[in-house]
């Protein structure tokens, strides 16, 4: 057993198809502890998403287990796995996935109504979360008044709401042009070493894959 | 708001942040899309709400109607004699009249069933003659008409009549014409008895001039039956009734009006409620009869001679007076004393001093047992008597002739010695007793003979001279004991006639009636001349009517008639319901019944089932597709670390909400819909309701009852569809796509899956066959079942194919393209075939169950016939028919008719909404098995269902089954035969055959057993007995009132009607088309029917809107796919094309399924040959089911249509 915080080992993914299973990711390993940052890099289709889904257990690996902390989640019910993302993941989305009927404060406090009851120190979370992202002159924007880096920018103030253990981002600027990208790249990395947490960010962007502390290019399982 | 004052930060309202204001949130931003959800509920409500209040207007318009006719009237006295005046004005000051909730009781005189006719004008010829055999007639002060508020304006005089608007509709008569009345006679012996009038006896009165026409409201529509339907009523002033009838000063009825305490209804739903059945007999139990007012009368009977009144002479002068007898003696104005009487009598008096006699008429006595040649004595009176008081002194007859008579044997008689002289008779000799039945056959005198020894001659003295009309025998020789002519009650037309020949009897007088015979009648009038053992003697001669024509009173016990009329008196009042005096509590009654037959709110519901189920499909339908739409949003929310039952609970609320706001829709709407329904059921569906009466009534319990269960349905229903997202891999739900996971390997199809199916269509061929022995109710809940399982196997399967479907084809074609879009949502596509299936259930097997009349259902009768008054001789009887008729009798002589008795009552039958609380009885002549015997199988009445036969001849003929002799105890019910409507429907007898139940009539509680169910018949409405157990439960009811018509094809309807009309139109003879009688009767069943078409029409808007919405749902979500497909060169008619092959697709196996479950459902019914199926109208229905679910394709195709291919590329 290592003391590693999060320890991947001999992940297997297959999905059933109509004449054969498809293997997206075949006995991959690797660790990662806190203030690390971790790019997943490769072509479209290799398994990136996967992996990230599986990390969040929003998916089920095959066969093989994730261990964050030493906890390993798959071993959880159903609950147990849904307070396990809300204590120690924080997801960021290629496409942000706001919720348009709420406001940019609404959307940060979203994962902290997983919990029970907003309670105050969750608002002052929210509201220096905004700051740091730069949005707070922003507050009460419904998602449809704000441009597509700033929504981005509030995912990632969400992501941090609950100072995750893991943070999870899927492609983060893949929606941006290269100025908006770069600032939400610093920002990520930023916030990163600020709360010292584990990031995890699958890209395309060799850029954005450069900044990070590690790099995990996947490759075409044969 | 300015920037600023958003940046300052919406502390409050986060704080506030919770699941509620998320889904409120999402409820506002996505109303567009959610609000049909909402509608489908308020459709599913307003289903339910409507139901609800059709069921409070039809029951608030029944009580409403029943409050209304009664006025302030409470209860009813219907006595069955008519009786002093005198007595209904000192019933107020009686001990134990409830003075404080009944005030002060009106004399009156009541006819319930009675014939009047307006006249043919004999200056216009066209002017026809018209009649209504079916009107109450009410004999009023002008009193009465204060305890309503439709007083006529003027007084009612004599020869003066007012009428009320249904009668005079039916009459087609006007102020200022003139009516004949005509009103069954009182008969003093009853029909059925040989002695009885049984020609249905009417006193006429001519002339009456119609002074006024009444509204048919309050007591102008005044009816001592509970029926929806205007009772033909005409008001005649007391005086002029009594006149007619000779009854001055006396009435048959009082009517009770409520005092300011208002006695509430029962709440009791039993048919006989005990409570109410004390009350009403405490009340007649403080009605102050006299002796005279229940018809008996106390004579002291003395014989002295020589009798100084008479200025009688002894030959011998120096003879003292001496008593030859004396006694007191009771009798009844109706020849014969009830058995109940005869017992009161006898608890009075001890055993020896009251003796009851049984007097009868002999037709002929001759000696010897066998030779019919013999000389025969004519119309002799014979007397029965207690052997062991025969010697006994005033009761018996104590004389030297018996003092030889040590027993007296069962077969041996006493003669006179005026018949011992005429047939030169001696001790021990033989005698043959001609003599008719006491009861007729058929409205026959059966006569029958009975032969005895002689035990004893005893004397009777001849008279010095004979009787004249007011003017007993005088006697110079003593008397004998047997010398008592009063030991036969007096008959009228007989004991006052001076000769015999003068007796008016309705039967021929035959024999030879000699000179001897009619000295005989001058000397001694109707004296016995021959005396037999009571027990023989009633066994011979006692009926239903009784077996005691008098009783006598020792004289040494009873001092004088005022003390027996005192002690009879009291003794007799507390019987007074089981001699026929009724209390009927109206209001309370008619109150009950106002409950209603049919539960309308429960069969609207019941039939709404697949209307509501498919505004249910429609709500899951469309709340799914808002779930399915927001997919990314319970994807994020998952990944958040939200809980699944967090995101459940979010979901329900909303759709919580939703569904408020659509259940208050839908009461709004279901105000609407019952107003709608109530406005068809006045027009066009008035044919369900028999008259439209109908007013909109509303409870707040039904509006609440029915929001709470459409919200609730919709809730759980809304719960239910959220249960999918528990299945769904969170990835998915991210990517906002939710697809139900094509399995693709068909052998990987669960067996567990195919296990349910296959046990869906077993439960669906279980149930029915068990369908095709079910019938009522449970057929009913069969069907349903049955249609519901093979829809929900049909559609399973259906699912599971598409799920399990490879996907692979031969070639690319539109229709493969079609195919594998129906395939991408399976759940999607068996919604909306499930949708269109159930519309085309309801719709067809609505179509399917229309009745229309036949041979079964008329039983091959023509004809059916009725009388306002009884009529005790057979219709088959040719001489009563030659004597009717004249020359046309032959006409009636060939056909068959069969008699009813009847016993009035409710109108249990499906015309009448109100609960039949005491229905009416009819008595089958056991001719209609001879009948049917003759008839092919087909052309007699149908049936639903019988009893196990337990003999031979029950084997031969359902019928036979009332011929098992019963008492109406509930050991031993009357066996009974209903039309199967009539059981379940008005009479809710769930309990097919073998179920017991009771009705109370009176006092007497009768119990029946239900032998035999007939299907759809002319005989709705009743309970119909066999002729003798209908004797036997009401002896009171004499003679025929109702006859069944079979016409060969040499007579017509038209012949045959107009004969039976004229020939008996003093006794109020209807006689209407078997035909027309049925078409009615199944014009309510086909009412309803249509009535519940529409609902299925409503069933099928939820489908096509439901089959609209998918296909919308489904070219948007496609945007990009289309979009494509124009890019590569498809043309907008050929995506049109392809849109519209997916929706036939989906319509054609809506409309497969629907048909499939609806063949199935109805297998048991086409089976039983209850329904013969046209398929002209179901198959338009089908056509316009088809054509509604294109029409809302098509709005799908011009969506898609209308799509640019760049935007749609791009899925904007």
């Amino acid at each position: 057993m290592t003391n590693d915080d999060l320890v991947v080992s001999h992940i297997v993914k297959t999905y059933p198809t109509a004449r054969e299973e498809l293997s997206v990711l075949d006995d991959l390993s690797f660790t990662l502890n806190r203030g690390e940052s971790l790019a997943v890099t490769g072509p479209s289709g290799i398994g990136k998403s996967t992996l990230l889904h599986i990390l969040g257990t929003l998916d089920r690996p095959t066969s093989g287990t994730v261990r964050l902390l030493g906890d390993d989640p798959f071993a959880l019910n159903e609950a147990g796995q849904a307070r396990f993302r809300s204590k120690h993941i924080g997801f960021i989305f290629q496409d942000h996935h706001l919720l348009p009927q709420l406001n940019v404060t609404e959307n940060v406090l979203l994962p902290a109504l997983a919990l029970g009851r907003i309670e105050d120190k969750h608002i002052e979370r929210a509201r220096d979360l905004l700051d740091a992202v730069g949005l707070s002159d922003r507050l009460a924007h419904l998602p449809s008044e704000l441009s597509g880096g700033e929504r981005e920018r509030v995912a990632v103030a969400r992501s941090m709401l609950l100072r995750p253990t893991l943070i999870l981002a899927d492609e983060p600027t893949g929606n941006l042009d290269p100025q908006n990208a770069e600032k939400i790249g610093q920002l990520l990395l930023d916030l990163q070493r600020r709360e010292n947490t584990l990031l995890v960010v699958v890209t395309h962007s060799m850029d954005l894959a450069s900044k990070m502390s590690r790099q995990l290019p996947l490759s075409k399982v044969s | 708001m300015s920037e600023m004052a958003r940046t300052d930060g919406p502390s409050a309202a986060e704080s506030k942040l919770g699941v509620l204001r998320i889904a409120l949130k999402g409820l506002k931003y996505y109303s567009a899309m959610l609000w049909p959800v909402a509608l489908g509920v308020a459709a599913a409500t307003a289903v339910i709400v409507g139901a609800l209040l059709v069921g409070d207007s039809v029951r608030g318009s029944l009580r409403y109607l029943a409050l209304d006719r009664l006025g302030k009237i409470d209860h009813l006295l219907i006595a069955p004699r008519f009786f002093s005046q005198s007595t209904v004005g000192k019933w107020l000051n009686a001990s134990g009249y409830p003075i404080a909730e009944i005030g002060a009781p009106l004399p009156a005189i009541v006819f319930p069933q009675s014939s009047i006719e307006r006249a043919r004008s004999v200056s216009n010829p066209a002017f026809m003659e018209a009649r209504s055999g079916n009107a109450l007639v009410m004999g009023v002060t002008q009193e009465f008409w204060l305890l309503g508020d439709s007083m006529p304006s003027i007084e009612i005089g004599v020869n003066e009549i007012v009428l009320n608007e249904a009668l005079a509709g039916e009459l087609r008569v006007s102020i200022g014409d003139k009516v004949t009345l005509r009103l069954p006679a009182q008969s003093a012996v009853p029909a059925d008895s040989p002695l009885g009038r049984r020609d249905g006896e009417t006193v006429n009165l001519p002339g009456l001039t119609i002074v006024q026409i009444i509204e048919n409201r309050s007591l102008g529509r005044f009816d001592i039956r509970s029926n929806q339907r205007p009772s033909k009523n005409a008001y005649v002033a007391m005086e002029t009734i009594q006149e007619a009838l000779g009854r001055e000063g006396q009435v048959n009825a009082a009517i009770l009006p409520q005092t300011s305490h208002v006695l509430l209804p029962s709440n009791s739903n039993s048919r006989n409620n005990p409570v109410s059945v004390a009350r009403n007999s405490d009340l007649i139990n403080s009605l102050p009869l006299t002796l005279s007012d229940m018809g008996y009368k106390v004579t002291h009977v003395k014989r002295e001679f020589p009798d100084v009144n008479l200025g009688e002479t002894s030959r011998d002068p120096s003879e003292a007076i001496a008593t030859i007898f004396d006694y007191f003696q009771i009798t009844s104005d109706q020849m014969l004393i009830p058995d109940k009487v005869v017992d009161r009598v006898r608890e009075l008096w001890p055993e020896s001093a009251s003796s009851p006699v049984l007097t009868y008429l002999a037709n002929g006595i001759r000696k010897g047992t066998e030779s019919l040649d013999q000389l025969t004595i004519p119309y002799s009176t014979v007397t029965a008597i207690e052997p062991s008081h025969l010697k006994l002194k005033s009761v018996g007859f104590p004389d030297n002739s018996l003092n030889g008579l040590e027993s007296w044997k069962e077969d041996e008689v006493l003669v006179n010695t005026w018949l011992a002289d005429q047939l030169n008779l001696s001790v021990g000799d033989s005698l043959s007793i001609d003599y008719y039945l006491p009861e007729t056959i058929d409205g026959r005198e059966v006569e029958q003979t009975f032969t005895a020894k002689i035990a004893a001659i005893v004397p009777l003295s001849e008279p010095d001279t004979g009787y004249r009309r007011k003017r007993a025998a005088k006697f110079k020789e003593k008397p004998t004991v047997f010398n008592d002519p009063s030991l036969t009650p007096e008959v009228p037309g007989i004991t006052d006639q001076d000769s015999m020949s003068d007796w008016d009897l309705p039967f021929p007088l035959t024999r030879k009636i000699r000179r001897e015979d009619d000295d005989y009648w001058t000397n001694h009038r109707l004296t016995p001349k021959l005396f037999l053992p009571k027990a023989r003697g009633q066994s011979l001669f006692g009926s239903r009517f009784g077996a005691t024509s008098s009783i006598r009173l020792s004289s040494e016990e009873a001092v004088s008639i005022e003390e027996i009329d005192a002690k009879l008196v009291d003794a007799l009042r507390p019987i007074a319901t089981d001699l026929g005096w009724q209390i009927i509590p109206l209001r309370e009654q008619q109150l009950a019944a106002s409950r209603g037959t049919t539960p309308f709110d429960v069969l609207f519901l019941a039939l709404s089932f697949f209307v509501i189920l498919a505004a249910l499909i429609l709500v899951s339908l469309l709340f799914r597709l808002g779930i399915e739409r927001r997919a990314s949003h319970w994807g994020l929310m998952l990944s958040l670390g939200w809980p699944l039952h967090r995101v459940r609970h979010l979901l329900f609320i909303e759709g919580l909400c939703l569904a408020s706001v659509g259940g208050l829709l839908g009461v709004g709407l279901g105000i609407l819909y019952a107003s709608g329904v109530l406005a068809l059921l006045h027009s066009w569906w008035v044919g369900a309701v028999g008259a439209p009466f109908l007013t909109f009534f509303m409870t707040r319990q039904s509006l609440f009852v029915g929001l709470l269960a459409g919200v609730l349905m919709a809730s759980l229903t809304i719960w239910y569809a959220t249960r999918f997202l528990a299945h769904q891999p969170m990835v998915r739900l991210l990517r906002g796509r939710v697809e139900s996971p094509i399995v693709r390997h068909k052998s990987s199809r669960s067996i567990w899956s195919r296990l349910a199916i296959a046990g869906i269509f077993l439960m669906t061929i279980i149930i029915t066959v068990a369908g095709l022995f079910l019938s009522g109710q449970a057929a009913g809940g069969a069907f349903v079942g049955a249609g519901m399982l093979a829809l929900v196997g049909m559609l399973t399967e259906i699912s599971n194919r598409l799920r399990s479907s490879s996907g692979e084809s031969s070639g690319l074609t539109l229709m493969t393209l079609a195919a594998s879009s129906i395939r991408r949502n399976p759940l999607r596509s068996v919604l909306a075939i499930g949708l269109v299936s159930v519309a085309t259930l309801l719709i067809l097997s609505m179509s399917l169950f229309e009745a229309v009349p036949d041979a079964q259902g008329t039983g091959g009768f023509q004809l059916m016939a009725d009388s306002s008054v009884s009529i005790g001789k057979s219709l088959s009887d040719d001489a009563y028919l030659k004597e009717t008729l004249g020359k046309d009798a032959a006409i009636i002589g060939q056909t068959v008719i069969i008699p009813l008795r009847v016993r009035d009552g409710d109108d249990a039958g499906c015309n009448n909404l109100y609960q039949a609380t005491q229905p009416r009885v009819i008595g089958m002549s056991t001719r209609i098995v001879d009948f049917d015997q003759n008839r092919k199988p087909g052309e007699t009445f149908a049936w639903a269902g019988a009893a196990a036969a337990t003999s031979v001849s029950e084997k031969e003929s359902h019928w036979r089954l009332l011929e098992r002799e019963a008492d109406g105890t509930q050991e031993n019910p009357f066996p009974v035969i209903i039309d199967q409507n009539t059981a379940l429907w008005a009479l809710h007898l769930t309990g097919g055959i073998g179920q017991r139940f009771s009705y109370q009539f009176g006092l007497t509680e009768l119990h029946f057993e239900t032998v035999a169910l007939l299907q759809n018949t002319i005989l709705q409405g009743s309970l119909i007995l066999g002729e003798t157990n209908f004797t036997r439960a009401f002896p009171d009811v004499n003679g025929y009132r109702s006859w069944l018509v079979h016409l060969p094809a040499s007579v017509s309807s038209v012949e045959a009607t107009s004969l039976l009309e004229s020939g008996w139109a003093d006794e109020g003879m209807d006689a209407i088309e078997s035909d027309s009688v049925l078409r009615n009767l199944l014009a309510v069943q086909n009412t309803y029917l249509k009535a519940f078409q529409s609902l299925g029409a409503l069933g099928l808007l939820l489908g096509t809107f439901g089959l609209a919405v998918v296909q919308l749902r489904s070219v948007m979500e496609r945007q990009s796919e289309f979009g494509l497909l124009r890019a590569v060169g498809f043309s907008r008619a050929r995506i049109g094309r392809l849109i519209l092959l997916e929706s036939l697709v989906l319509l054609v196996a809506g409309l497969g399924v629907g048909c499939i479950a609806a063949a199935i459902a109805l297998v048991p019914t086409i089976f039983h040959g209850t329904i013969r199926p046209s398929f002209l109208s179901p198959a338009a229905m089908l056509g316009i089911v088809a054509i509604c679910g294109i029409l809302a394709s098509l709005i799908a195709v011009r969506r898609a249509m209308q799509l640019k291919p760049l935007e749609a590329l791009r899925g904007n």
